[in-house]
Protein backbone atom coordinates (compact mmCIF):
# COMPACT_ATOMS: atom_id res chain seq x y z
CA UNK A 1 0.00 0.00 0.00
CA UNK A 2 2.73 2.44 0.90
CA UNK A 3 5.27 3.75 -1.56
CA UNK A 4 8.02 1.19 -2.04
CA UNK A 5 10.73 3.80 -2.02
CA UNK A 6 9.88 4.97 1.47
CA UNK A 7 11.03 3.62 4.78
CA UNK A 8 10.74 4.35 8.45
CA UNK A 9 13.37 6.60 10.01
CA UNK A 10 13.80 7.22 13.73
CA UNK A 11 16.43 9.59 14.99
CA UNK A 12 16.54 9.12 18.72
CA UNK A 13 18.47 10.91 21.44
CA UNK A 14 18.57 9.74 25.06
CA UNK A 15 16.06 12.36 26.11
CA UNK A 16 13.58 12.28 23.25
CA UNK A 17 12.77 11.17 19.73
CA UNK A 18 14.16 13.96 17.62
CA UNK A 19 12.79 12.87 14.30
CA UNK A 20 10.46 10.11 13.29
CA UNK A 21 8.62 9.45 10.08
CA UNK A 22 8.92 8.21 6.54
CA UNK A 23 11.85 9.07 4.33
CA UNK A 24 13.11 8.20 0.89
CA UNK A 25 16.81 8.75 1.61
CA UNK A 26 19.01 9.19 4.61
CA UNK A 27 22.54 10.44 4.10
CA UNK A 28 25.06 10.21 6.91
CA UNK A 29 28.67 9.56 7.67
CA UNK A 30 29.56 6.22 9.23
CA UNK A 31 32.91 5.09 10.50
CA UNK A 32 33.63 3.67 7.04
CA UNK A 33 32.61 6.70 5.02
CA UNK A 34 29.53 8.48 3.75
CA UNK A 35 26.52 6.34 3.02
CA UNK A 36 23.03 6.82 1.72
CA UNK A 37 20.33 4.53 2.98
CA UNK A 38 17.49 3.78 0.62
CA UNK A 39 14.49 1.57 1.16
CA UNK A 40 15.48 -2.09 1.14
CA UNK A 41 19.05 -1.48 2.31
CA UNK A 42 20.86 -4.51 3.70
CA UNK A 43 20.53 -4.88 7.47
CA UNK A 44 23.44 -3.06 8.99
CA UNK A 45 24.82 -1.96 12.31
CA UNK A 46 27.43 0.77 12.33
CA UNK A 47 28.80 3.85 13.95
CA UNK A 48 27.79 7.39 13.11
CA UNK A 49 30.52 9.98 12.92
CA UNK A 50 30.00 13.61 13.93
CA UNK A 51 28.56 15.43 10.97
CA UNK A 52 25.33 16.35 9.28
CA UNK A 53 22.62 13.78 8.71
CA UNK A 54 20.30 14.62 5.87
CA UNK A 55 16.88 13.02 5.74
CA UNK A 56 15.08 13.31 2.41
CA UNK A 57 11.36 13.25 3.02
CA UNK A 58 8.61 12.80 0.44
CA UNK A 59 6.36 15.70 1.26
CA UNK A 60 8.27 18.11 3.44
CA UNK A 61 11.69 19.68 3.01
CA UNK A 62 14.82 17.74 3.79
CA UNK A 63 15.63 17.60 7.45
CA UNK A 64 19.17 18.39 8.43
CA UNK A 65 20.44 17.31 11.81
CA UNK A 66 23.77 18.04 13.41
CA UNK A 67 24.91 14.86 15.14
CA UNK A 68 27.82 14.37 17.47
CA UNK A 69 28.44 10.68 17.21
CA UNK A 70 26.35 7.60 17.78
CA UNK A 71 25.17 4.39 16.19
CA UNK A 72 22.88 3.38 13.40
CA UNK A 73 20.95 0.26 12.65
CA UNK A 74 19.12 -0.72 9.48
CA UNK A 75 16.57 -3.45 9.87
CA UNK A 76 14.54 -5.38 7.35
CA UNK A 77 11.22 -7.10 7.71
CA UNK A 78 10.44 -5.27 10.87
CA UNK A 79 7.45 -6.70 12.62
CA UNK A 80 4.79 -4.34 11.43
CA UNK A 81 2.59 -4.95 14.41
CA UNK A 82 5.25 -3.55 16.67
CA UNK A 83 3.82 -0.44 18.29
CA UNK A 84 6.57 1.91 17.17
CA UNK A 85 6.71 0.90 13.51
CA UNK A 86 4.43 2.67 11.11
CA UNK A 87 2.77 0.50 8.53
CA UNK A 88 5.27 0.18 5.75
CA UNK A 89 5.36 -1.96 2.65
CA UNK A 90 8.88 -3.31 2.74
CA UNK A 91 9.51 -3.03 6.46
CA UNK A 92 12.82 -1.21 6.31
CA UNK A 93 13.54 0.71 9.44
CA UNK A 94 16.55 2.93 10.00
CA UNK A 95 17.34 3.83 13.58
CA UNK A 96 19.93 6.42 14.51
CA UNK A 97 20.95 6.51 18.14
CA UNK A 98 22.72 9.76 18.75
CA UNK A 99 24.01 10.95 22.12
CA UNK A 100 23.79 14.61 21.19
CA UNK A 101 21.88 15.82 18.13
CA UNK A 102 20.25 19.06 17.07
CA UNK A 103 17.80 19.84 14.32
CA UNK A 104 19.19 22.51 12.02
CA UNK A 105 16.25 24.81 12.67
CA UNK A 106 16.85 24.61 16.41
CA UNK A 107 20.48 25.66 16.23
CA UNK A 108 21.32 29.13 17.44
CA UNK A 109 23.65 30.33 14.69
CA UNK A 110 25.12 33.23 16.61
CA UNK A 111 25.88 31.07 19.58
CA UNK A 112 27.42 28.41 17.36
CA UNK A 113 29.64 31.06 15.72
CA UNK A 114 30.80 32.33 19.08
CA UNK A 115 31.46 28.76 20.20
CA UNK A 116 33.41 28.10 17.01
CA UNK A 117 35.65 31.11 17.54
CA UNK A 118 36.18 30.22 21.17
CA UNK A 119 37.02 26.64 20.27
CA UNK A 120 39.41 27.71 17.51
CA UNK A 121 41.18 30.04 19.88
CA UNK A 122 41.42 27.33 22.49
CA UNK A 123 42.84 24.77 20.07
CA UNK A 124 45.36 27.31 18.79
CA UNK A 125 46.33 28.19 22.34
CA UNK A 126 46.93 24.56 23.23
CA UNK A 127 48.97 24.13 20.07
CA UNK A 128 46.72 21.60 18.38
CA UNK A 129 47.98 20.54 15.00
CA UNK A 130 45.17 20.56 12.47
CA UNK A 131 46.50 17.52 10.65
CA UNK A 132 46.73 15.38 13.75
CA UNK A 133 45.66 11.83 13.06
CA UNK A 134 43.74 10.23 15.86
CA UNK A 135 45.45 7.38 17.62
CA UNK A 136 48.96 8.43 16.65
CA UNK A 137 49.53 10.64 19.62
CA UNK A 138 51.25 8.68 22.32
CA UNK A 139 49.84 10.93 24.99
CA UNK A 140 47.01 13.19 23.92
CA UNK A 141 46.43 16.19 26.11
CA UNK A 142 42.91 15.77 27.52
CA UNK A 143 42.32 19.51 27.37
CA UNK A 144 43.31 19.57 23.75
CA UNK A 145 41.08 16.61 23.00
CA UNK A 146 38.17 18.41 24.68
CA UNK A 147 38.89 21.62 22.80
CA UNK A 148 39.09 19.80 19.49
CA UNK A 149 35.83 18.04 20.24
CA UNK A 150 34.22 21.40 20.97
CA UNK A 151 35.61 22.76 17.73
CA UNK A 152 34.23 19.85 15.77
CA UNK A 153 30.84 20.26 17.41
CA UNK A 154 30.73 23.93 16.50
CA UNK A 155 31.77 23.16 12.92
CA UNK A 156 29.14 20.47 12.56
CA UNK A 157 26.47 22.80 13.89
CA UNK A 158 27.34 25.55 11.45
CA UNK A 159 27.61 23.07 8.62
CA UNK A 160 24.08 21.88 9.34
CA UNK A 161 22.71 25.40 9.45
CA UNK A 162 24.61 26.95 6.56
CA UNK A 163 23.45 24.50 3.96
CA UNK A 164 19.88 24.58 5.10
CA UNK A 165 19.71 28.37 5.19
CA UNK A 166 22.42 29.81 2.93
CA UNK A 167 21.12 33.33 3.45
CA UNK A 168 22.55 33.45 6.94
CA UNK A 169 26.08 32.81 5.76
CA UNK B 1 0.96 28.35 86.52
CA UNK B 2 -1.95 26.96 84.59
CA UNK B 3 -1.73 29.97 82.27
CA UNK B 4 1.92 29.15 81.67
CA UNK B 5 1.10 25.69 80.41
CA UNK B 6 -1.51 27.10 78.11
CA UNK B 7 1.02 29.46 76.59
CA UNK B 8 3.49 26.65 76.04
CA UNK B 9 0.87 24.58 74.29
CA UNK B 10 -0.25 27.49 72.14
CA UNK B 11 3.33 28.05 71.03
CA UNK B 12 3.77 24.39 70.22
CA UNK B 13 0.60 24.28 68.14
CA UNK B 14 1.76 27.31 66.21
CA UNK B 15 5.07 25.64 65.51
CA UNK B 16 3.40 22.43 64.34
CA UNK B 17 1.12 24.45 62.08
CA UNK B 18 4.04 26.10 60.35
CA UNK B 19 5.79 22.75 59.97
CA UNK B 20 2.60 21.39 58.49
CA UNK B 21 2.55 24.18 55.95
CA UNK B 22 6.08 23.27 54.91
CA UNK B 23 5.41 19.55 54.63
CA UNK B 24 2.22 20.26 52.69
CA UNK B 25 4.15 22.46 50.27
CA UNK B 26 6.86 19.82 49.85
CA UNK B 27 4.22 17.20 49.21
CA UNK B 28 2.62 19.31 46.49
CA UNK B 29 5.96 20.13 44.88
CA UNK B 30 6.96 16.48 44.82
CA UNK B 31 3.58 15.49 43.42
CA UNK B 32 3.85 18.01 40.60
CA UNK B 33 7.33 16.79 39.69
CA UNK B 34 6.45 13.11 39.63
CA UNK B 35 4.48 13.49 36.41
CA UNK B 36 7.40 15.20 34.75
CA UNK B 37 9.84 12.57 35.99
CA UNK B 38 7.58 9.83 34.65
CA UNK B 39 7.39 11.65 31.34
CA UNK B 40 11.17 11.72 31.14
CA UNK B 41 11.36 7.99 31.82
CA UNK B 42 8.94 7.40 28.96
CA UNK B 43 10.82 9.78 26.65
CA UNK B 44 14.08 7.94 27.28
CA UNK B 45 12.61 4.54 26.46
CA UNK B 46 13.00 4.60 22.65
CA UNK B 47 16.74 5.23 22.95
CA UNK B 48 17.16 2.43 25.46
CA UNK B 49 15.19 0.03 23.32
CA UNK B 50 17.15 1.01 20.24
CA UNK B 51 20.38 0.50 22.12
CA UNK B 52 19.22 -2.89 23.37
CA UNK B 53 18.37 -3.92 19.80
CA UNK B 54 21.76 -2.86 18.47
CA UNK B 55 23.60 -4.65 21.26
CA UNK B 56 21.55 -7.77 20.64
CA UNK B 57 22.12 -7.64 16.90
CA UNK B 58 25.84 -7.16 17.37
CA UNK B 59 26.10 -9.86 19.99
CA UNK B 60 24.30 -12.30 17.74
CA UNK B 61 26.38 -11.21 14.79
CA UNK B 62 29.63 -12.33 16.36
CA UNK B 63 29.07 -14.41 19.48
CA UNK B 64 32.77 -15.04 19.85
CA UNK B 65 33.56 -11.35 19.95
CA UNK B 66 31.42 -10.71 22.99
CA UNK B 67 34.28 -11.77 25.27
CA UNK B 68 34.33 -9.99 28.56
CA UNK B 69 31.82 -7.38 27.47
CA UNK B 70 28.80 -9.62 27.66
CA UNK B 71 27.38 -12.15 30.04
CA UNK B 72 28.39 -12.97 33.56
CA UNK B 73 32.12 -12.97 34.31
CA UNK B 74 33.39 -16.32 35.51
CA UNK B 75 35.98 -15.02 37.87
CA UNK B 76 35.34 -11.86 39.77
CA UNK B 77 38.19 -10.40 41.76
CA UNK B 78 37.39 -6.72 41.65
CA UNK B 79 33.99 -5.09 41.54
CA UNK B 80 32.89 -1.51 41.23
CA UNK B 81 29.61 -0.73 42.95
CA UNK B 82 27.55 2.26 41.92
CA UNK B 83 25.01 3.31 44.53
CA UNK B 84 22.29 5.79 43.60
CA UNK B 85 20.46 7.79 46.26
CA UNK B 86 19.04 11.29 46.72
CA UNK B 87 20.73 14.58 47.47
CA UNK B 88 18.15 15.41 50.10
CA UNK B 89 16.43 13.56 52.87
CA UNK B 90 12.81 13.88 53.90
CA UNK B 91 11.78 11.09 51.62
CA UNK B 92 10.94 8.28 54.00
CA UNK B 93 12.92 5.10 53.68
CA UNK B 94 14.14 5.84 50.16
CA UNK B 95 17.79 6.48 50.99
CA UNK B 96 17.98 3.98 53.82
CA UNK B 97 16.72 1.17 51.63
CA UNK B 98 19.45 1.74 49.09
CA UNK B 99 22.11 2.07 51.80
CA UNK B 100 21.04 -1.17 53.36
CA UNK B 101 21.12 -3.00 50.03
CA UNK B 102 24.52 -1.50 49.24
CA UNK B 103 25.99 -2.51 52.58
CA UNK B 104 24.60 -6.00 52.27
CA UNK B 105 26.17 -6.27 48.84
CA UNK B 106 29.51 -4.94 50.01
CA UNK B 107 29.54 -7.35 52.95
CA UNK B 108 28.66 -10.28 50.70
CA UNK B 109 31.39 -9.36 48.25
CA UNK B 110 33.92 -8.90 51.02
CA UNK B 111 33.03 -12.34 52.35
CA UNK B 112 33.90 -13.76 48.94
CA UNK B 113 37.27 -11.99 49.01
CA UNK B 114 36.24 -9.64 46.28
CA UNK B 115 37.86 -6.27 46.22
CA UNK B 116 35.27 -3.49 45.99
CA UNK B 117 35.28 0.10 44.90
CA UNK B 118 32.36 2.38 45.58
CA UNK B 119 31.03 5.23 43.47
CA UNK B 120 27.92 7.04 44.63
CA UNK B 121 25.33 9.45 43.30
CA UNK B 122 23.55 11.69 45.81
CA UNK B 123 24.73 13.86 48.66
CA UNK B 124 23.20 11.59 51.29
CA UNK B 125 25.44 8.71 50.28
CA UNK B 126 28.55 10.81 50.77
CA UNK B 127 27.70 11.52 54.39
CA UNK B 128 26.43 8.04 55.14
CA UNK B 129 29.44 6.13 53.90
CA UNK B 130 31.96 8.59 55.25
CA UNK B 131 30.42 8.27 58.71
CA UNK B 132 30.78 4.49 58.51
CA UNK B 133 34.35 4.63 57.36
CA UNK B 134 33.52 3.15 53.97
CA UNK B 135 35.74 4.64 51.36
CA UNK B 136 33.93 6.32 48.49
CA UNK B 137 35.98 6.64 45.36
CA UNK B 138 33.89 9.33 43.77
CA UNK B 139 30.53 10.84 44.55
CA UNK B 140 28.27 12.88 42.34
CA UNK B 141 26.07 15.62 43.71
CA UNK B 142 23.32 17.83 42.43
CA UNK B 143 21.80 15.47 39.89
CA UNK B 144 19.46 13.25 41.83
CA UNK B 145 16.28 15.23 41.29
CA UNK B 146 16.58 16.09 37.61
CA UNK B 147 19.26 13.98 36.01
CA UNK B 148 20.26 14.95 32.48
CA UNK B 149 22.00 12.73 30.00
CA UNK B 150 25.14 14.80 30.52
CA UNK B 151 25.00 13.81 34.20
CA UNK B 152 24.69 10.16 33.20
CA UNK B 153 27.79 10.58 31.03
CA UNK B 154 29.77 11.94 33.97
CA UNK B 155 28.73 9.02 36.15
CA UNK B 156 29.43 6.57 33.34
CA UNK B 157 32.88 8.04 32.94
CA UNK B 158 33.65 7.13 36.55
CA UNK B 159 31.95 3.75 36.55
CA UNK B 160 32.78 2.45 33.09
CA UNK B 161 36.37 3.60 32.60
CA UNK B 162 37.81 1.21 35.24
CA UNK B 163 36.00 -1.67 33.55
CA UNK B 164 37.16 -0.77 30.06
CA UNK B 165 40.68 -0.35 31.39
CA UNK B 166 40.51 -3.80 32.94
CA UNK B 167 40.82 -2.52 36.52
CA UNK B 168 37.57 -4.16 37.60
CA UNK B 169 35.82 -7.29 36.38
CA UNK B 170 32.28 -6.26 37.04
CA UNK B 171 30.25 -3.10 37.59
CA UNK B 172 27.12 -3.40 39.71
CA UNK B 173 24.51 -0.73 40.28
CA UNK B 174 22.29 -0.43 43.34
CA UNK B 175 19.33 1.81 42.67
CA UNK B 176 15.60 2.11 43.05
CA UNK B 177 13.48 0.86 40.19
CA UNK B 178 10.33 2.80 39.49
CA UNK B 179 7.81 0.09 38.74
CA UNK B 180 4.77 2.29 39.07
CA UNK B 181 3.62 5.29 41.06
CA UNK B 182 2.60 2.88 43.79
CA UNK B 183 5.57 0.57 43.81
CA UNK B 184 9.31 1.06 43.75
CA UNK B 185 11.98 -1.35 44.79
CA UNK B 186 15.68 -1.40 45.37
CA UNK B 187 17.52 -3.60 42.95
CA UNK B 188 21.09 -4.69 42.39
CA UNK B 189 21.83 -5.11 38.72
CA UNK B 190 24.87 -5.88 36.65
CA UNK B 191 25.85 -2.96 34.48
CA UNK B 192 29.03 -4.33 32.96
CA UNK B 193 29.68 -6.73 31.42
CA UNK B 194 26.41 -6.02 29.65
CA UNK B 195 23.73 -8.50 30.53
CA UNK B 196 23.71 -10.89 27.63
CA UNK B 197 20.60 -10.02 25.64
CA UNK B 198 20.18 -13.71 24.84
CA UNK B 199 19.86 -14.44 28.57
CA UNK B 200 17.69 -11.41 29.15
CA UNK B 201 15.34 -12.49 26.42
CA UNK B 202 13.54 -15.05 28.54
CA UNK B 203 13.00 -12.49 31.25
CA UNK B 204 11.99 -9.89 28.71
CA UNK B 205 8.67 -11.57 28.21
CA UNK B 206 7.36 -10.65 31.59
CA UNK B 207 9.50 -7.63 32.27
CA UNK B 208 8.78 -5.63 29.17
CA UNK B 209 5.71 -4.97 27.13
CA UNK B 210 4.95 -7.41 24.38
CA UNK B 211 6.25 -5.08 21.70
CA UNK B 212 9.84 -5.32 22.81
CA UNK B 213 10.05 -9.05 23.19
CA UNK B 214 8.35 -9.54 19.87
CA UNK B 215 10.92 -7.25 18.29
CA UNK B 216 13.71 -9.28 19.76
CA UNK B 217 12.23 -12.42 18.31
CA UNK B 218 11.91 -10.78 14.90
CA UNK B 219 15.53 -9.76 15.06
CA UNK B 220 16.77 -13.14 15.92
CA UNK B 221 15.17 -14.39 12.72
CA UNK B 222 16.77 -11.66 10.66
CA UNK B 223 20.19 -12.40 12.05
CA UNK B 224 19.85 -16.10 11.57
CA UNK B 225 19.72 -15.35 7.89
CA UNK B 226 23.19 -14.00 8.49
CA UNK B 227 23.17 -11.03 6.23
CA UNK B 228 23.51 -8.18 8.67
CA UNK B 229 26.56 -6.08 7.91
CA UNK B 230 28.72 -4.57 10.57
CA UNK B 231 30.69 -1.40 10.06
CA UNK B 232 33.23 -1.77 11.57
CA UNK B 233 33.38 -5.46 12.59
CA UNK B 234 31.02 -6.63 15.26
CA UNK B 235 33.90 -7.16 17.68
CA UNK B 236 35.21 -3.63 17.20
CA UNK B 237 31.73 -2.21 17.29
CA UNK B 238 30.96 -3.93 20.55
CA UNK B 239 33.91 -2.23 22.20
CA UNK B 240 32.45 1.14 21.19
CA UNK B 241 28.97 0.05 22.03
CA UNK B 242 29.47 -1.32 25.55
CA UNK B 243 30.29 1.99 27.28
CA UNK B 244 27.46 3.73 25.44
CA UNK B 245 25.02 1.00 26.42
CA UNK B 246 26.19 1.20 30.03
CA UNK B 247 25.75 4.96 29.90
CA UNK B 248 22.22 4.49 28.63
CA UNK B 249 21.45 2.14 31.48
CA UNK B 250 22.91 4.54 34.01
CA UNK B 251 20.73 7.28 32.59
CA UNK B 252 17.67 5.04 32.86
CA UNK B 253 18.62 4.16 36.45
CA UNK B 254 19.05 7.85 37.34
CA UNK B 255 15.70 8.72 35.84
CA UNK B 256 13.94 5.92 37.65
CA UNK B 257 15.70 6.81 40.88
CA UNK B 258 14.58 10.43 40.60
CA UNK B 259 10.97 9.42 40.03
CA UNK B 260 11.18 7.03 42.98
CA UNK B 261 12.73 9.71 45.15
CA UNK B 262 9.93 12.13 44.37
CA UNK B 263 7.28 9.50 44.99
CA UNK B 264 8.84 8.59 48.33
CA UNK B 265 9.08 12.23 49.26
CA UNK B 266 5.47 12.86 48.36
CA UNK B 267 4.38 9.90 50.42
CA UNK B 268 6.58 10.82 53.39
CA UNK B 269 5.41 14.42 53.32
CA UNK B 270 1.76 13.42 53.04
CA UNK B 271 2.23 11.27 56.14
CA UNK B 272 4.00 14.12 57.92
CA UNK B 273 1.19 16.51 57.06
CA UNK B 274 -1.39 14.06 58.39
CA UNK B 275 0.63 13.53 61.51
CA UNK B 276 0.92 17.27 62.08
CA UNK B 277 -2.86 17.47 61.81
CA UNK B 278 -3.21 14.79 64.47
CA UNK B 279 -0.79 16.56 66.77
CA UNK B 280 -2.59 19.85 66.35
CA UNK B 281 -5.86 18.18 67.25
CA UNK B 282 -4.34 16.50 70.29
CA UNK B 283 -2.60 19.60 71.60
CA UNK B 284 -5.66 21.77 70.96
CA UNK B 285 -7.65 19.45 73.18
CA UNK B 286 -5.06 19.56 75.94
CA UNK B 287 -4.85 23.31 75.62
CA UNK B 288 -8.61 23.79 75.77
CA UNK B 289 -8.77 21.64 78.85
CA UNK B 290 -5.97 23.62 80.45
CA UNK B 291 -7.77 26.85 79.67
CA UNK B 292 -11.04 25.54 81.06
CA UNK B 293 -9.20 24.37 84.17
CA UNK B 294 -7.71 27.78 84.74
CA UNK B 295 -11.12 29.43 84.28
CA UNK B 296 -12.66 27.02 86.77
CA UNK B 297 -9.87 27.69 89.22
CA UNK B 298 -10.38 31.41 88.86
CA UNK B 299 -14.09 31.10 89.48
CA UNK B 300 -13.36 28.97 92.52
CA UNK B 301 -11.02 31.62 93.82
CA UNK B 302 -13.56 34.38 93.32
CA UNK B 303 -16.34 32.37 94.94
CA UNK B 304 -14.25 31.43 97.91
CA UNK B 305 -13.10 35.06 98.20
CA UNK B 306 -16.74 36.19 98.21
CA UNK B 307 -17.61 33.53 100.76
CA UNK B 308 -14.85 34.83 102.96
CA UNK B 309 -16.11 38.41 102.56
CA UNK B 310 -19.64 37.35 103.46
CA UNK B 311 -18.38 35.60 106.52
CA UNK B 312 -16.71 38.89 107.55
CA UNK B 313 -19.71 41.32 107.06
CA UNK B 314 -23.13 39.65 107.58
CA UNK B 315 -25.05 42.68 106.19
CA UNK B 316 -25.56 42.26 102.42
CA UNK B 317 -24.62 38.88 100.96
CA UNK B 318 -26.80 37.82 98.04
CA UNK B 319 -25.47 40.18 95.34
CA UNK B 320 -21.97 38.87 94.96
CA UNK B 321 -22.88 35.20 95.00
CA UNK B 322 -25.49 35.59 92.29
CA UNK B 323 -23.09 37.55 90.14
CA UNK B 324 -20.36 34.93 90.17
CA UNK B 325 -22.80 32.19 89.32
CA UNK B 326 -23.85 33.77 86.06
Amino acid sequence: MADDSLFQINLVTPERILLSGMASEVILRTGEGDVTFLAGHTPLVGTVQPGVVRVVRPETDDARVAVHGGFTQVEQHVDLDAPDAEADANGTRVTLLIGVAELAEEIDVDRARVALEAAEARVAELGGATNRTPGEDDEPDPQLVAAEAALRRAQVRLEAVDASAPATA
Amino acid sequence: MAGGQERILRRRIKSIKSTQKITKAMELIAASQIARAQGRIAAAKPYQEGMARIVLETALGDPAAAGRLLGTPEEVAKVLVLSVVADRGLCGGYNTNVFRATERLLTALAADDVETRLVTVGKKAQGYFRFRGQEVEQSFLGMSERPSFANAREVAEAAVTPFVGGEVDQVLIVSTRFLSAGSQMVEVRQLLPLVDPRDAEQKADHEHENGVSRNIAAHEDATKLGYTEFEPDAAVLLVDLAPRAAETQIFAALLEASASELTSRQRAMAAATDNAGELIKKYSRIMNRARQDSITTEIMEIVSGAEALRAGSEGDEGGLVIETRV
